[in-house]
């Protein structure tokens, strides 16, 4: 029988008769069970091809900005170091950071890519240019960076195009620099 | 009095110099190649984007394999316009045929940079209508070519 009042006792009789019902009809183990799977399916999901392909992977061992003073280590800055070759807006003042996307947007797959040196340690690194695609233009932080770049009559050499290629939207928002590995040693 | 400067010391230096930074522009080895001349839009992997750039990976080697195949390969765009001199370019070759041509071409002869110089500069005009000749058998055969 449901009661009238207070509050706090309706709710004590809606969990009650919840948890018996669920009691009369399931048995423990098949609770149990429900819950083992659900654990395992959780840590299963990242396992799944999410559209994981389609991020460049960073190197694993990239040099440590933090030496770098000046402009030459601030990721949000046009004359960082890995931006020798950038043009568009940085990622970094764009909701996202130097090697990754904001977030609602994605990663194309097709890139331009070019060499860097390092003002820290002095050496190339091999620089990836992926344009992040699916929102409008960010126009914040525009960067134009011209080294070992190319007119466009050589295109893919060139980094005056929208690279949003293989990508849901042709829309580009911003541009990431992924340091790929030391050029010397690639 | 200071001596007069003998021009074939300046000759010299300037030769040095000269040297000096051509090869500090261009010291790469062939991985980093074909990052900077290739994979932006073949990919590290080599699969290409389906409908946009051909795959490499596995079909390098089905295309060396065939008459007409190793010129192909040095003539189409990407390779025959890549920024690199004709040596480089032949190591290019060998590294991404290696990487990429599966057991077929583990054997296949290395890439001669007095080969690649001469074909290179006859780049082909219509690569879809060449890779159709090259596959022509295949496609007679009911298979087509691959993308």
């Amino acid at each position: 029988m449901m009661p009238t009042a207070p509050k706090n006792a309706l709710l004590d009789w809606w969990t009650e008769r919840l948890a018996r019902r669920l009691a009369g009809r399931t048995s423990r183990r098949s609770a149990l069970a429900r819950l083992g799977g659900l654990l395992v399916g959780t840590g299963a999901l990242p396992l799944l091809p999410v559209a994981r392909g389609h991020a460049t992977p960073e190197a694993d061992d990239v040099p440590d900005d933090s030496m770098i003073d000046g402009p030459a280590g601030d990721p949000t800055d046009c004359n960082y170091w890995r931006n020798c070759a950038i043009d568009g807006f940085l990622c970094a003042c764009c909701g996202g950071t130097q090697s990754t996307c904001p977030p609602g947007t994605e990663m194309s797959l097709i890139t331009w890519i070019g060499t860097c040196r390092n003002p820290g340690d002095g050496r190339d690194y091999v620089v990836s240019y992926n344009d992040c695609c699916g929102s409008t233009l960010c126009m914040s932080c525009q960067c134009r960076r011209t080294e070992r770049e190319k007119p466009p009559y050589v295109l893919f050499q060139n980094n005056d195009l929208l690279w949003c290629f293989g990508t849901k939207s042709r829309a580009v928002h911003c541009s990431v620099s992924i340091v790929l590995g030391r050029a010397d040693e690639a | 009095m200071a001596g007069r400067t003998d021009p074939r010391r300046v000759a010299l230096l300037a030769g040095a110099l000269l040297w000096a930074v051509a090869s500090e522009a261009r010291a790469f080895p062939a991985a980093t190649n074909y990052a900077t001349q290739c994979q932006g839009c073949h990919r590290a992997s080599g699969e290409g984007t389906a409908d946009i750039v051909p795959r490499i990976d596995g079909t390098i080697g089905e295309i060396l394999a065939r008459p007409g195949g190793r010129e192909y390969l040095i003539r189409v765009p990407g390779v025959a316009q890549a920024q690199l001199d004709d040596r480089e370019l032949a190591t290019l070759l060998d590294w991404v045929v290696q990487r990429f041509g599966g057991p077929t071409a583990a054997d296949a002869a290395a890439f001669l940079p007095e080969e690649v110089g001469r074909l290179r500069r006859a780049p082909l005009i219509d690569v879809t209508a060449a890779r159709a000749r090259l596959f022509a058998t295949d496609v007679r055969a009911g298979v087509a070519a691959p993308r």
